[in-house]
């Protein structure tokens, strides 16, 4: 058996006593690497009731895409979004490209290839009991993933992308962004001009919970409104 | 409470078990496209539905099957070790003491957020029911993508081999966490407390309404322990007085201590 195999079942055994997001991040970093990978992320695509809006909650991406990518709205017209609703199972950059073939989706594709340097990723859907649309992208160049790899990455996937999402309840979601994953999510709102009564409706707490969580945020931002936090944070990429 | 059907008790259960096994038929082979399963009359059925497997059944208020699943003592085998070895690395998938967890399935009107406590309930129970057995290990496989939906099932779930391919998608093999302190911390976790478990005495007629009876007994367990004491008395002295042969009040006292405990 595979070394790399062994490595990637070894991390999801223990995956679940992790507690840091920093060592989550070396951990499974240390395993896809063995596999080809360079960049990796785990993203929320889309909660029940909430627009397509994806964010990422852990990994080690390429700022400059992150920010390209939220500047130019690409989530309207990503091909590897798109996919990503329609499957359960692992597929590629090139499988989704092919699936789904507008200019606007080569357009992304290109761009994500000339910036990065990446020209091929893996990208594991994860779909929990709650509906929400989550996934782990796993980037590289000159790297494939065949076909005996993908259940392997799969399993170190589905663990990673778990505990990140346990992680980020609560915790800053990225080393770069210090606002907490609900802060992310009522700030998203504000973005849509909602008020703290909607986006307690929405997101099922209080009117003062989503006040608090937006309070925060202008705190934590040093800001003096709502709508230049949500600005703040929609720029830097952290509500892409 | 979920109601654990045995070998001793199934006379209760004949018309539920035939409910489950046609469910079962809808849920794998019609849904998921199990193709190699045998379907006979409408029901799944497996060389390992025998006497010794454990079901484990709730039900939603109109009294049809919510969720189920099967309980299988693994030691001699089951359908992991025997059919697919290769998916375990860290054994033993066999063996006293261990249990195999198959054939589960939610009704698809359980899906979504708010049917989530009637699972947390099961698979509270799932757990109630290795504890009470002293089980070593709770084995199972399943598709890659229902794993990732188990780590937020209340289960500690934890994979013991490398995924691999199959007809209808891609295995993994994992055990469950069914210790004591698995228990108490998953209760914590799902925010569910006392029993969930109801197993019906053996010595009930054909026919008994076992529902009712698990209606109540979550009644007499679940109530604050300043009243469980008098009710507990009386429950017993009517019982005794409607079937003296068998009494339910030591049955509704050990329940009441364990949710007490």
């Amino acid at each position: 058996m595979r070394a790399e195999f062994l490595a990637a079942l070894e991390f999801a055994q223990g995956a679940d006593e992790i507690t840091d997001p920093g060592e989550l991040n070396r951990r499974f970093g240390e395993v896809v690497r063995r596999f080809g990978v360079r960049y990796f992320s785990t993203i929320v695509a889309a909660a029940p009731g909430q627009p397509v809006m994806p964010r990422i909650l852990s990994g080690e991406v390429d700022p400059a895409w992150s920010e390209r990518y939220s500047a130019e709205g690409f989530a309207a017209v990503d091909p590897v979004l798109a996919t990503l609703f329609e499957t359960r199972k692992p597929f590629t950059w090139r499988e989704a490209a092919g699936r789904r073939s507008t200019r606007a989706g080569q357009r992304v594709m290109g761009e994500v290839r000339d910036i990065t340097g990446t020209d091929e990723a893996l990208v594991v859907p994860i779909h929990d009991r709650m509906g929400e649309v989550a996934a782990v992208i796993l980037s590289g160049s000159g790297v494939s993933f065949e076909p005996d790899v993908r259940p392997v990455l799969h399993l170190a996937s589905v663990y990673f992308s778990g505990v990140a999402r346990d992680l980020a309840d609560g915790a800053p979601v990225e080393a770069c962004c210090p606002l907490t994953a609900r802060q992310l999510e009522c700030l998203r709102w504000v973005m849509d001009g909602k008020s703290d009564w909607e986006i307690g409706e929405i997101l099922g707490i209080s009117e003062h919970t989503a006040h608090n969580h937006v309070e925060a945020a202008k705190r934590t931002l040093d800001l003096g409104t709502r709508v230049q936090a949500s600005v703040h944070a929609w720029r830097r990429g952290w509500l892409i | 409470m979920i109601h654990l059907i045995n070998a001793a008790n199934r006379h209760l259960y004949r018309d539920v078990l035939a409910q489950m096994h046609r469910a079962r038929t809808d849920h794998f082979v019609e849904e998921r496209g199990w193709r190699n399963l045998c379907v006979e009359a409408g029901q799944e059925l497996d060389e390992y539905d025998n006497d010794q497997a454990l079901y484990l059944v709730g039900f939603d208020e109109f009294g049809a099957i919510a969720v189920s699943a099967r309980l299988l003592p693994a030691d001699r085998g089951c359908v992991l070790s025997d059919h697919f070895p290769h998916l375990v690395v860290e054994g033993p998938a066999c063996g006293p003491g261990v249990f195999e967890l198959s054939r589960y399935f939610a009704s698809p009107a359980l899906r979504g957020r708010k049917h989530f406590p009637v699972k947390a309930s099961m698979n509270l129970a799932v757990v109630e029911a290795m504890v009470e057995r002293r089980a070593r290990r709770l084995v199972g496989f399943t598709d890659l993508h229902i794993l990732g939906i188990m780590r937020y099932s209340g289960w500690r779930v934890r994979p013991i081999g490398l995924p691999t391919a199959y007809d209808e998608g891609t295995a993994a093999a994992f055990e469950i966490a069914c210790q004591a302190d698995d228990l108490a911390e998953m209760q914590a976790a799902v925010e569910l407390s006392g029993r969930q478990l109801f197993e019906a005495p053996a010595w009930l007629p054909h026919g008994s309404d076992v529902r009712a009876l698990a209606d109540v007994t979550s009644l007499v367990i679940n109530l604050p322990a300043e009243l469980r004491g008098p009710v507990l008395e009386v429950v017993s002295r009517t019982v005794r007085d409607w079937r003296p042969q068998g009494d339910l009040g030591p049955l509704f006292a050990r329940l009441g201590e364990r949710a007490a405990a």
